[in-house]
This record gives structure tokens, sequence and C-alpha cells, in this order.
């Protein structure tokens, strides 16, 4: 089977050995949070990736595609998150294709918390996978160590007490649409604001029974950027420099194809992503 | 040789195995997710010797309605936060054949998961449900063989008409043991005297029921790690039958719940 | 069939080299300081100086507060702080920051009592440099800045370490994001990296020359920089508090920052 290159192992134990740190890897310290409702299942996630006390994304996505009417939201160690959701959505397309059958969240589910029992926990992923199938809505919480539970509202991450407070005190029974998520934006911006690991945006995807899922980028942006006072635009020649070289546009052409981008902001921020759903 | 995605369960020159990645065999729980919890469980009456062989060729020569029930907490805990206050620790693992979990859920949940393979397996091969024992010594095999790496203590309990109802419990270690009632989870050390005290052999189903919602009140009430409701399940020749007993009247209520 | 959990698989790793040894026994003990994060700088200006702090306090991943002053008014009125001439910020351990400034604060008073006239700066910033080593072998948790006016009516600002080691400078960051700000601090207050165009060739070229910058520059400066930190530090948000010295008094100002 595929998997992971150990080959750096002993290495790397030696050194940890010799007092050597683990480097740091990337975590969402997030909140997560997932709710079902009457005709199906809201997730939603903050858009804050840190890395120890410093922001290294102030809007990522946490909330992955597996299936088309299977979405995931992951908090822990955001290169697990991300290839644990990609590995599992592989898979679970090619169990589609081979059982002609629409794939079931409680497969999916099963799945990740195989794989990430194989892995002892040292896959940091915590998820919250949600979702329609032929035999209902399901919503589940994965732990990285494999355990697993379903429930009607959950909520993971370093923000999930805050976001379960929420969840405790105004959940009902009988949530329509608008209510679920609402509420679920409800309890993200609780972690947004108390937790310091959780920030910025709250992102919210909306699986329904017969309709095409919506996925919410920055439903709410609640920490917009302030405006700076001053002005940091230094004059041309402010920066030292020892020597130069200037190549003209037609020299470059000789290596490389050059295309000319009009000022369109959307545009130069290059081409959007598409999403299969 | 049956292979599964992700944590495989391998039956075989008389060993089942649970594969775990060789690089991670040292015990390290960065994080585990505990349910230690209580459980209890008890036979309410078990099937005399004398009518075992009798009771094996016809299903209705008992004609006592016993079997065995089984009471669980519903806490989940990580630290001192409560990741789930509904979890049902009850784990069917075939038709009348069901398991009380306690220790890391992950663990734990992967070792119901492959029992229950095995076990479904079984009923399909020999055209014949699995026997109360069976599954114990599955469940004993995957829980002694890696016992390094498990952090386990399963207590099983079923229902056949051959043997009727049966309570076995695996510690930690791995060692099964057959009893008349088990209790496991934190909890159970604050009722092992009520429990002795109060039990009996060959209770009726109602008195089961009351012995085991009394023993399960009186852990919650002392046990901090263990609380929210008490689910419990009735292995009976009927079938399983759950219940669920709510804190909100002061687990009185509502009493059978499919 | 073989078990991959097989027990010779499970041996500890064995090195070429001497020093691998298995984990010693755990050390355990009581550890008296937490950190409460946040941020802090101070700018001097020709006639002022400005210290400036958030306003919130952590630990971990919580936030204890969202105003918790980090900047003191030395040697003033009990409730309202009023003549004091002495500011003090303080990051790091908030507990250790509040006896440090209860107690610079008495003693700047005890001064003026005793000698009938206030406390230069100079001065005071020498005592502070002597309570801090005091407790050389159990120090108070903190990175601290003194600032006010010297002797000639200028802006004194000096920064210290926990343990006493100060230096009189023109400005400073400390605290969490300390490493966020003082590069920023050292282009715009100093000019450092900044040279003026034109001015020559290579290795000829002129630096351009850091000169006293004027109140409302400072103040931009001061906000912009908060304003920055606060995108990118977990541990600084919530509300900028400034205390501005000059010939007329200390005047203090907040100013709300984001608050995730």
């Amino acid at each position: 089977m595929t998997g992971f290159d150990f080959s750096n192992y002993n290495r790397n134990a030696a050194l940890h050995a010799r007092g050597v740190p683990l480097p740091k890897a990337t975590s969402t310290g997030t909140t997560i949070v997932g709710c079902i409702y009457d005709n199906g299942v809201v997730i939603a996630a903050d858009t804050r990736a840190t890395s120890g006390p410093i922001v290294a994304d102030k809007n990522c996505e946490k909330l992955h595609y597996i299936a088309p009417k299977i979405w995931c939201a992951g908090a822990g160690t955001a290169a697990d998150t991300e290839f644990t959701t990609a590995l599992i959505s592989s898979n679970v397309e090619l169990h589609s294709l081979s059982t002609g059958r629409d794939p079931r969240v409680i497969t999916c589910m099963t799945m990740l918390k195989q794989h990430l029992f194989r892995y002892q926990g040292h896959i940091g992923a915590y998820l919250v996978v949600a979702g329609v199938d032929p035999t209902g809505v399901g919503l589940y919480t994965v732990h990285a160590h494999g355990s697993t539970d379903k429930l009607p509202y959950v909520t993971m991450g370093s923000g999930s007490l805050a976001a379960m407070s929420v969840f405790e005190s105004m959940w009902q029974p009988d949530l329509d649409k608008e209510g679920a998520i609402a509420l679920c934006a409800e309890a993200i911006k609780a972690g947004i604001f108390n937790d310091l690991g959780s920030g910025s945006n709250v992102d919210v995807c909306v699986i329904e029974k017969d309709k095409p899922t919506k996925l919410l980028r920055n439903y709410m942006k609640p920490n917009e950027r302030g405006l700076k006072e001053r002005n940091y635009r230094f004059p041309k020649g402010t920066t030292a420099w020892l020597n130069q070289k200037v190549i003209s546009k037609e020299d470059l052409k000789k290596y490389v194809t050059i295309e000319t981008l009009s000022g369109d902001d959307n545009l130069a921020a290059g081409e959007k992503m598409e999403v299969d759903v | 040789m049956v292979s599964q995605h992700g944590v495989q369960g391998v039956l075989g020159e008389g060993k089942i195995e649970l594969f775990v990645t060789p690089s991670f065999n040292q015990r390290r729980k960065l994080k585990v997710i505990n349910q230690m919890g209580f459980m209890l469980i008890c036979s309410t009456s078990r099937v005399e010797k004398s009518s075992m062989s009798h009771s094996a060729r016809n299903f209705m020569a008992i004609n006592f309605k016993d079997g065995v029930i089984l009471g669980a907490d519903s806490r989940t805990t990580t630290g001192a936060y409560i990741a789930n206050r509904v979890t049902d620790k009850l784990t069917q693992v075939h038709d009348t054949i069901w398991c009380c979990r306690s220790g890391s859920a992950a663990d734990t949940q992967a070792v119901a998961d492959i029992v229950s393979y095995h076990l479904n397996m079984y009923g399909v091969v020999n055209d014949e449900a699995p026997s109360t024992q069976v599954a114990a010594s599955l469940f004993q095999e995957l829980c002694y063989e890696n016992k390094d790496a498990l952090s386990a203590g399963i207590i099983i309990a079923g229902y056949d008409p051959r043997h009727g109802g049966q309570v076995y419990s695996i510690p930690l270690g791995g060692s099964l043991h057959k009893q008349s009632f088990a209790i496991g989870g934190s909890g159970s050390t604050y009722i092992y005297g009520y429990t002795d005290a109060h039990w009996k052999e060959n209770m009726t189903e109602e008195e089961g029921i009351d012995f085991v919602r009394s023993a399960l009140q009186e852990a919650i009430k002392w046990d901090g790690s263990s609380g929210g409701v008490i689910r419990m399940v009735v292995l009976t020749n009927r079938g399983a039958v759950r219940h669920l007993y709510l804190p909100d009247t002061n687990y009185t209520g509502p009493g059978v719940t499919n | 069939m073989t078990s991959l959990v097989d027990h010779s698989a499970r041996e500890t790793v064995g090195f070429s080299f001497s020093e691998a040894t298995a984990a010693g026994a755990k050390q355990h003990g009581f550890y008296p300081y937490t950190d409460n994060g946040g941020s802090t700088l101070g700018i001097t200006g020709s006639d002022f100086a400005i210290l400036a702090g958030d306003t919130r306090s952590t630990s971990g991943y919580n936030i204890n507060s969202r105003m918790v002053p980090k900047v003191f008014k030395i040697g003033g009125d009990e409730e309202t702080g009023e003549g004091a001439r002495i500011m003090l910020s303080v990051v790091g351990f908030a507990a250790d920051g509040t006896a440090l400034k209860e107690r610079l604060d008495a003693m700047v008073k005890m001064y003026k009592y005793k000698h009938g006239k206030p406390m230069s700066v100079a001065a005071c910033a020498q005592r502070l440099s002597t309570i801090l080593y005091e407790k050389r072998f159990f120090p108070y948790y903190v990175h601290a800045i003194l600032a006010g006016l010297d002797e000639e009516g200028k802006g004194a600002l000096y920064s210290y370490d926990p343990v006493g080691s100060y230096e009189r400078e023109q400005c400073r960051a400390a605290g969490a994001a300390s490493s966020l700000i003082m590069p920023f601090l050292d282009n715009q207050v100093n000019f450092k990296n900044q040279y003026i165009p034109g001015s020559g060739e290579g290795h000829a070229l002129v630096a351009r020359k850091p000169e006293p910058l004027p109140l409302e520059t400072v103040k931009g400066l001061v906000r912009d920089a908060f304003t920055s930190a606060v995108e990118r530090h977990i541990e600084v948000g919530d509300n900028l508090q400034m205390l501005i010295i000059t010939k007329d008094g200390i005047q203090e100002t907040f100013h709300p920052l984001k608050k995730d």
C-alpha cells in the first residue's frame, strides 16, 4: 500500500534524542462546527491558521470537499486535515464508481477512522464529517486517534468549548435551514472572538436533500482589516542596491510566454478555483 | 485472509491480529478520549445446565423470559471536557451480542468494529448465529495479542438459544472472565459494595432493570467522570430491547425506546 | 502468519553514538510564572514621549480580560494619577508587572516625601534597574519600559530586561509582538535601510538621517504598528492604550483594536 516515507525516521529519532526539537507544523487552532436540520446539514469554520502565536493565514479554507454531498471541516495539523480528506475523497469516489451508488457519510466516516486509527494519533486530523446520502442526513466527529461520535450538533478544535456553549444554550430540535446556518455562524463567532486560536471570517457549507451543495465562502467577515493612518510607499531609489541588470520584455520572451493581464483585480489574483458540486 | 482498508482483522492460525503500523508501536497516546464512565451489565438469570441442550433445539422450550441486561452511562470526556454527553457505549456486535466499552474510545471502537465484522461473517458462513462465547473469545484475542497498544476494558454480554444469557468481562491485560454479573469503568469502584449487597440470582426482568438502573444511578452520583443518561439493552429470546432513562426525571423514564 | 506487532520490532531504537539515552525521570514542580501576552512600545520626540500597549490579557488560548492596562503613571495621585511625570509599561507576567509598578510608584512617592522634589527620570530609571536586579534569582518576569521628560525637557525612554539591564533609547517595542513591531520602528523612526534616492552609486549612497518626529506622526506610527501587530499576532488585540507626556502633563487615550 502506498503511504508515508519513513526513511528519515531513525535520523529524526536520533536528532530528537540529542535535543533537536521537531519542526513546527502549521496548526489550524480552530473552531469548526456542524448542525443538522429538518432537510439537511450545515457545517461551518473560522479561517485563521496559526504557527505558534503567529497568524500564518488570515483567510484559509477549512471546509474540505469529499464528495458532492459530503463535506468535511478540519481542525488540528493543517497538512494532515488537507491530505487525509483528499485521500479519503479519492477513495470515496473510487468506491462510488465501483458500486455504482452515491457515497454514504458513514462509509466516509469509517474510512477516516480506520485510516486515523492505523496511525495511532500521529496524523493530527480532527474532523467534522457531514453530508446527505440515500439513508438520510449524517453528521459525525472523527478524532485523530480514530474515535467517532454521532450527534445532532458538534464542535471541534481549540474553539470547540466556546462554540459548544452557543449550541448548548440555543440549539433546538426543530431547526430550519436558515436557523441552522445562523446558529452555526454564531457558534463560529463565539470561537473567533473568545479563542485566540480562531479568528477572521466565517465559512459555511450547506448540504441539503435534493439540492446542490452550497459553499458559502466568507459568509461573514466580522474582522475587516482597518485602514492604515500613514502612507508607507517609499520613493523610488530608497532601497540600496549594488548593481542592476535590466532584462527587456523582448529578451524575456525568448525563454517564457508572457501574457499581459488587465488591471482587473479579480483576474490578477489568479484563476478562481473551481469546486465540483 | 481477510483484509480491509485501515484497521485489519485477520483470522488465521488460531490468531486474530490488530494491525498497527510498526513504527508507531510504542505506546504513545497523544490525546486520548476516554470513556471511563461507568458501565454495568448483569444477567438476570441463566438457563439451567440441564435445560441447556434442550433449549438449544427448541427455542420456545425455556419458559421464563430471561437473558441479560446491559447498562451504561453516556459520558465521554477529554480531560475535564465532556466531549459527548449522550454517548451510546452499548455497542451491538451481533443481533443479541452486545458489548460495553471503557478506556480509549478509539481503541474500543476499533476492536468492536473488527469483532462485529468477524461475527457477521461467522453468521453468514455457518448459517447460524455465533454464541456469546465466540464473541468473547474474539474480543479476548484482540485485547490480549495487542495489549501493549490498547487501553480497553470491555464487557461482553449476549443471549443465544443454546446457552441463554451470558456475561464475560475482559479487563486491561486481556484476560477473559465469565461472570454472573460484571461491572467496569471508572465509576464501578464506587458500587462494588452496592452491587454485591443487592445482587440476587434469577431475578425477573423488572428486578434486573431496577438493579442495573439503581447501581448506575449510584455510580453517576459519586463518580465525576460518569454522567448523562442511562442507556440499557435487554437481550432475551425476543431479541434486543433498548431502554433510556433521563436525569430530568431522576432516571425513572421513559424506559423502552424501541 | 506472523504478527506485525512483533516484540522484536518494539525494541527501542539503538543509535551509533553515546548520547542516545532513554528519557530520564520526569521533572515535576511548581512553576510560578504565566505569560499573559500583549505588547508594548515607546517612542520619544524632541519634547514628548509616548508609551503604548494593548489591553488584552491572555493565558494560553484564552482571553482573561479585554481591558487590562499595561501602561501606568508613576508617582501621581492614587486614583487619577494626576501630577505624575513618569510613565511605566510592563509586559510579560501581569502579576509581576503590577507588583513592579506598585513598588516603583511607592518608591517615587517616598523620594518626593524625603527630598521635597520630584524624582528625575534618569534617577528613577537607575532605581528601577536596582529593583529588578534585587530579584536576580527570582526575577520579575517582565519587559519594562520607562518614559518621561529629561531635565532639558526632551523625551526620555529607558528599556529593561527582566533582571535590570537597561539602556536609554529613541524607541523600543516589547512583549509578544516585539519582533513584529521593532523592525517597523527601526525603519520608520530611525529610518534604517532607507537611503536618499539618487544621492550616489553603490556604497556611496547616502543613508537617510533620523530626525525627531512630530507628535502627530508618532501617534500615527504607534496606531499603525498596533493595527498591524493585531493582524498577525494572536495575543495582541482588543484596545490600544496610549500615554503621552508633554510639558503639560500626561494624556491618556484608548483606541479600539480588532477583537478576534
